[in-house]
């Protein structure tokens, strides 16, 4: 039947400044530009264009540009031209649409309605290069109360301590499996986290033979697929994260589509060549709270209670309660995923319409774990669409010990954000298996960049903190005293437990 | 990764100047004398890599030159062409065995190589890889 | 041990620097028919377009000879060898002994007896000689005709034209340059030399001259066309200055026969460049090979194996490049006609003048002929002469998509260190 469908991209041209060059041509793997023998210089095909910039960036003369365009200027308020455009397709195929990435629609950035506070008069700024700034943060499991022996002259820690993590930052690398990225990225992600003093999470994709050296600073994830779950694996990593949900799809599960499982990944993840990876919803083995506790104190056990056990979930409606259930059954850190959080393949109206911000679940959860009395006995984690050092003050402020970052750390090595990683082409290196577009990622470059992020928000985090007339980020960790609302209603003040400025 | 971006910088090096689109559009563009090597066959292991002189010790173009104006230099192992002597006969061009020797057809009309850029800090071949493929060693140990 | 040299061209300067290369400091003689130092007998056609000068043709520098430790004479002809006695005799009455011999006096053009032409009225282009002569009988004529479309004769025809002359290329042969372009790139090349003001008669030979008071004023073709000229230019080919060899007693057939190591017949006589008939690298039998880098890389073989420095030569191939009427020839191996056992496969595109051919057999490449783009030519060259098995390869190779890359990795690692 005949296609509606129209491409959202216009690729222009400036032939006065395009030199015929072909790098354009041989840099996009959507096959959009080529060089046409009669005309003798290079054509653009709009249609295939997914938007991702590499022909723009890397035209040596800048003769390219590539924007969205109004494909068809009709409908109304309601019937937009994206809707209008995602009916055509459905009417055409039959077929769930497929997404990557984050949440595309409009909802409030809750990061850009909360303000920070500065210190003046009263209690003076510290200058963060003359004075020390303490961000290092531990991740696990703090006692209630410490016991010390006094006698004998030399004090003596008489509590014993549970195994932390130890970062320099509290940001880490979030979970992002072998076969949605690439090898090259999730070694870069492994040695930037090595170089610089933090960990990165291996996702439901197991870990990479080569990859085992750096496990001191790697979380490994027990996925509802188990995939490439085995002793050595537990035994090389750093902590262990099950995870029951993701922030960009809560409820559902993960799919790796057969054409992407290689010999590589089909080792990494146990499973046989060109099979599809489907991960099921649920763990097939956790049905209850208490099935959960069951599977935690059996990686425990495995593991010798040596490294601390992370769950992760999808902030949902009732993730306070779901929290709480959590750390009771033993966890010594939570992870919970915000709806803005990003994955290599999902279906669209599940990534755009289901969960709920980070901000609010965060604050929700930090609270309901302190009125429960537990807040200690497990850190959080926060994750979903951090952007900047900004957002991880903020998020620390209302509650989080560290913070996940996985869109980041992807733009950071490359990633335009172009939204289509399902498709297993990745112009950049990143979501992609194809050798030939693989090693356009250098790790040497990619895992440079990724710390040099990280050493940037350092310093910006460090020069905020100064501002804010602290020394140490435990001060700061659900110091909602900190922050103002502007914009919000007064529920969602209440929920986030701050002020509106002025107040 | 096979985008070509070092043969540009190196053309451009040639021709003298920084505007590449003067250069392109007033016909000053010389040949480059690097250039990418690919085979995409094999859709799983695709090799691509850039190539340039790579001063052979017993070089088949000094033997096959008809006028005697390339000669390798002994103290920094370079293999340099004449252009003064240089008459565009192409018989180094088909001597190669790695066909790094290429016609400057637009340009100068002779033939042309890479001469390692010792007189600038860096290649601009090596400095604008994108992908940081290209290093440059001295070996002169 | 003192080695001499007959002949001061290419070859002699292969042996020349490979012996010293190789770190020898043995006494080094050459001795020279011509009155000039060494130089590129390729550019004589630039010398007679006006181009370059006699002097600025020289094939090494200067100082090459002092550089080197070479005695050199010059205007030295010799003319009889001694093979057991080791002792060569000149012109003058003179006479050198010699440990180690190396002949490598080249060849001359072949005549071309013509009823009514005199010997005043015919030019040859192999020697600065011959090219100062040429000059000269050009200048106050304004037609002139070649005799052969082969290299020298297109040279000659082509600078004529740089000096406004109207050219008239006669050739035997249906095509030009008939002993490495094939019909289609004979066209290609063709047209483009018309459109230069060169005029062809293919299939044709002339078969008498007029002249008046000495001056000639036209030549009669076979067909019966009359053609006006002043001058002929006879390049028909050359023929090795071997006779003197095969009076010593040096075995000859065209050429002086030389094996892998470049030796002759007679014990310590080495034989090299276009005087000698050598090993092939393509064929189990010698060849003359006349074409320069032959040349210099007998010399070379040769130079090692006079110093006890063991050389094999790998063997010679027909290797021409060519840039008549701007366009970019390469050939190299077997290209010229259709040859028993083997394939051809082209592309051809005649509008953009560009055609690219590869002769297979057995799976191996034998010859390769490309016009107009000449990329990768070089790597090509290096199939042929290494034997490599390309049957896999043949659409790549002609659509220029093979590369080094196509190599199996041991034979990469070899070459190319690095990678």
């Amino acid at each position: 039947m005949k296609s509606f469908q129209l491409s959202k991209y216009k690729v222009d041209r400036d032939r006065e400044k395009c030199i015929d060059c072909k790098v354009c041509v041989n840099q996009c793997g959507f096959g959009v530009h080529s060089f046409d023998e009669d005309f003798e210089h290079v054509v653009s095909n709009d249609e295939k264009c997914a938007g991702c910039s590499r022909c723009v960036s890397f035209c040596p003369t800048g003769a390219l540009e590539v924007r969205r365009r109004q494909v068809l200027d009709v409908g109304n308020a309601n019937w937009t031209p994206d809707v209008l455009l995602d009916i055509y397709k459905q009417s055409e195929t039959g077929g769930v649409l497929l997404s990557s990435m984050g949440c595309d629609l409009d909802y409030p950035i809750y990061w850009d309605k909360i303000l920070l506070n500065a210190s003046q008069v009263t209690n003076p700024s510290i200058d963060p290069l003359r004075e020390p700034m303490e961000l290092r943060t531990y991740l696990g499991n703090k006692p209630d109360s410490l016991d010390i022996d006094y006698s004998g002259g030399d004090k003596k820690l008489k509590t014993k301590l549970s195994v932390q993590l130890e970062l320099k930052l509290p940001v880490l690398f979030s979970a992002m499996s072998f076969g949605a990225i690439s090898f090259n990225a999730c070694y870069s992600l492994a040695r930037a986290a090595w170089e610089y003093g933090t960990f990165y999470n291996t996702g439901e994709g197991g870990l990479h033979k080569s990859l085992y050296k750096y496990g001191k600073r790697t979380i490994v994830q027990v996925a509802s697929g188990r995939f490439g779950v085995e002793k050595d694996y537990l035994d090389a990593a750093a902590a262990v994260e099950i995870k029951i949900g993701q922030g960009a799809k809560p409820g559902i599960g993960g799919h790796l589509p057969g054409e992407k499982v290689d010999e590589e990944i089909s080792q990494t993840r146990m499973i046989p060549v060109g099979s599809d990876a489907l991960s099921p919803a649920p763990h097939h083995d956790v049905y209850s709270i208490e099935d959960l506790r069951q599977l935690i104190y059996a990686i425990k056990e495995a593991t010798n209670y040596e490294k601390p056990v992370i769950v992760k979930i999808a902030a949902v409606h009732n993730v306070a309660a779901i929290a709480s259930g959590i750390v009771r059954a033993g966890a010594d850190v939570i992870a919970i995923d915000g709806f803005r959080g990003s994955t290599g393949a999902a279906p669209k109206r599940i990534r755009d319409n289901v969960g709920i911000p980070i901000e609010l679940a965060l604050a929700a959860v930090d609270e309901r774990l302190r009125q429960d009395g537990i807040r200690s006995r497990a850190s959080i984690i926060a994750a979903g669409g951090f952007r900047n050092s900004a957002d991880i003050i903020k998020a620390i402020a209302l509650g989080a010990d560290a913070i996940y970052i996985g869109t980041a750390a992807l733009v950071a090595m490359g990633c335009h954000v172009c939204g289509k990683c399902y498709t297993g082409i990745c112009n950049w290196g990143i979501a992609t298996q194809n050798p030939y577009l693989v090693r356009r990622l250098n790790p040497e470059i990619a895992s440079l960049r990724l710390v040099n992020l990280l050493k940037a928000w350092e310093h910006e985090m460090k020069e905020i903190l100064g501002g804010m007339g602290i020394n140490a980020i435990e001060s700061l960790r659900g110091n909602r005293h900190h922050l103002r609302g502007v914009g919000l209603s007064q529920v969602e003040l209440d929920i986030l437990g701050i002020r509106m400025a002025g107040q | 990764m096979g985008c070509g971006i070092c043969r540009i910088h190196c053309a451009l090096s040639a021709a003298g100047t920084d505007d590449l689109l003067k250069a392109y559009r007033l016909n000053k563009l010389p040949a480059s004398r690097i250039r990418i090597d690919e085979n995409l066959i094999d859709k799983k292991h695709p090799l691509m890599f850039a190539i340039q002189c790579i001063q052979c010790e017993q070089p088949e173009c000094v033997e096959s030159c008809l006028t005697g104006a390339i000669h390798k230099d002994l103290k920094t192992g370079v293999v340099i062409i004449n252009k003064d002597k240089c008459i565009g006969c192409w018989t180094c061009v088909l001597a190669c065995p790695y066909s790094c020797i290429f016609p400057d057809i637009s340009v100068s009309k002779r033939a042309v190589k890479c001469e390692l850029c010792l007189d600038k800090e860096s290649p601009p071949c090596v400095a604008g890889c994108p992908n940081n493929a290209l290093i440059v060693e001295d070996e002169r140990a | 041990m003192k080695i001499v040299i007959l002949g001061n061209s290419a070859a002699a300067v292969g042996a020349i620097e490979e012996i010293r290369r190789k770190g020898s400091s043995d006494e080094i003689e050459i001795y020279s028919a011509e009155p000039y130092l060494v130089y590129s007998k390729p550019m004589l056609a630039h010398v007679l377009s006006g181009e370059f000068g006699i002097h600025n043709i020289g094939y090494r520098d200067e100082n090459f000879y002092k550089t080197f430790d070479v005695k050199l004479n010059l205007s030295l002809p010799a003319i009889s060898l001694d093979v057991s006695g080791k002792k060569l005799h000149f012109v003058n009455g003179a006479s050198t002994d010699y440990d180690r011999l190396l002949i490598s006096t080249g060849a001359h053009p072949l005549d071309m007896q013509i009823p009514n032409l005199s010997a005043d009225n015919k030019f040859y282009l192999t020697t600065i000689g011959e090219t100062l002569d040429i000059a000269k009988g050009a200048a106050d004529i304004s037609d002139a005709v070649v005799i052969g479309a082969g290299f020298i004769g297109l040279n000659v025809a082509e600078a004529l034209v740089r000096l406004d002359k109207k050219v008239v290329v006669v050739e035997l042969a249906d095509r030009i340059l008939p002993s490495s372009l094939d019909h289609r790139a004979s066209e290609i090349l063709r047209e483009k030399l018309e459109a230069e003001g060169v005029s062809f008669r293919l299939s044709n030979k002339i078969v008498s001259a007029d002249e008046v008071d000495g001056k000639l004023r036209s030549v009669l073709l076979e067909d019966e066309e009359e053609l006006p000229c002043g001058l002929i230019g006879v390049c028909i080919g050359v023929k090795p200055n071997c006779d003197f060899a095969r009076v010593a007693g040096i075995i000859v057939n065209r050429g002086i026969i030389v094996n892998e190591r470049m030796q002759t017949s007679a014990p310590d006589v080495y034989a090299a460049g276009d005087v000698a008939e050598g090993p092939h690298i393509l064929i189990e039998e010698n060849r003359l090979v006349p074409n320069w880098p032959n040349a210099y890389r007998q010399g070379k073989v040769a130079g090692a194996n006079m110093i006890g420095s063991d050389l094999i030569f790998d063997g010679g191939i027909e290797m021409n490049s060519y840039n008549f009427a701007n366009i970019p020839i390469n050939s190299i191996g077997f290209t010229a006609q259709v040859y028993d056992g083997a394939e051809e496969y082209f592309t051809l595109d005649y509008k953009k003048g560009n055609y690219r051919k590869i002769v297979v057999k057995d799976g191996k490449l034998i010859g390769a002929l490309v016009v107009g783009d000449i990329s990768k030519t070089g790597m090509i060259g290096w199939l042929i002469k290494t034997k490599i098995d390309i049957s896999s390869y043949i659409n790549e190779i002609l659509n220029l998509e093979y590369g080094l890359s196509f190599l199996p990795k041991e034979v990469l690692n070899e070459r190319i260190i690095r990678y």
